[in-house]
């Protein structure tokens, strides 16, 4: 796990459609970097709309000096019990709208 | 030739193209998220925040815990686990802890069992009462070990306490093999440090 959320945000159905264009792996996964920075942005986004702007800074920090740690998402949940599911969601339809973009290429 | 560079030719296509397209989404993401957060600069660029830092930081935290991970998995991969873990005897019945440091910084038994499969708890030091079951209570069991007194008990101090458990532990009673079974040692009794016929067995 890289950052505390991962375990919501799933690559493998992207991995899998990047998978049907049969690439080499250097540029399978630096397709798979860039979607994971596009995630990464869209559930940032969630997050800060969540929870109040007065602590956007203590998060921020905090979310840069430890990534992973999973006591980030119960700071979290103290704003909006339902985080995970915000954060699942906002995952999902960006997930959904970049299969199709890719679908669209093959 | 031709063949080769058809191939490679259209995988570099697919390549760029998808590329271009997901490196569209992925600056609109971000352009989205500044806007909604114009604040977001600022503090960026007060802390010097990187998000892509962040994930580079978090992939390099998790790769340094899988080697962390496989180099103490070392040990057990290759057959030797930690001395920690004790040692089944197979007579049930001698077996010694592993000596443990004290607050003063001296290595003393924690728990002492003997023949027969009758296990006897020595108190750690400080406490005074040592939960023998049978045993009358001692008055002097602050002193377990007595290293400058009793030289042939510095098996407990001339060892590592990473070093595996003695088989028998007899040393660690102030005793030599097959002396339990002397009618004049108390099976159960004592401190080891109060056995005086011990100390003169020892000695001589």
């Amino acid at each position: 796990m890289s950052v505390f959320y991962d375990h919501l945000v799933g690559l493998d159905d992207i991995h899998n459609e990047i998978l049907e264009f049969d690439l080499p792996t250097r540029q399978h996964y630096h397709l798979l970097q860039i979607v994971d920075s596009t995630l990464h942005h869209e559930v940032l986004n969630v997050i800060l709309l969540e929870i109040p702007v007065a602590v956007h800074e203590h998060f921020l920090v905090e979310f840069n000096n430890r990534p992973g740690d999973p006591a980030h998402l119960d700071y979290l949940k103290l704003f909006r019990p339902n985080i995970e599911d915000k954060i699942r969601e906002a995952a999902d339809g960006t997930k959904t709208r970049l299969i199709q973009e890719i679908s669209s290429l093959r | 030739m031709a063949f080769w560079t058809n191939l490679f030719g259209k995988a570099e296509d697919k390549y760029e193209t998808l590329r271009e397209r997901l490196t569209v989404h992925e600056q609109n993401s971000q352009e989205q998220l500044h806007a909604t957060h114009p604040h977001l600069s600022d503090l960026f660029a007060k802390h010097q925040i990187d998000l892509r830092q962040i994930r580079k930081q978090g992939v390099r935290i998790a790769t340094a815990a899988a080697v962390l991970g496989a180099f103490l998995a070392i040990p057990h991969l290759i057959g030797h686990p930690s001395v920690t873990t004790p040692r089944p005897q197979p007579n049930g019945g001698k077996e010694v802890t592993r000596p443990v440091a004290d607050q003063s910084g001296r290595i003393t038994p924690t728990a002492i069992s003997t023949q027969a499969g009758t296990p006897v708890e020595q108190s750690s030091v400080g406490t005074g009462t040592p939960s023998q079951p049978e045993a009358p209570p001692s008055d002097s069991t602050d002193q377990p070990d007595q290293p400058s007194s009793k030289g042939h008990q510095g098996h407990i101090h001339g060892r590592s306490y990473l070093a595996p458990p003695k088989e028998h532990g007899l040393h660690d009673l102030g005793l030599h093999r097959g002396q339990l079974k002397n009618p004049q040692v108390p099976e159960i009794g004592p401190h080891p440090s109060e056995l005086t016929v011990n100390k003169k067995e020892g000695k001589t």
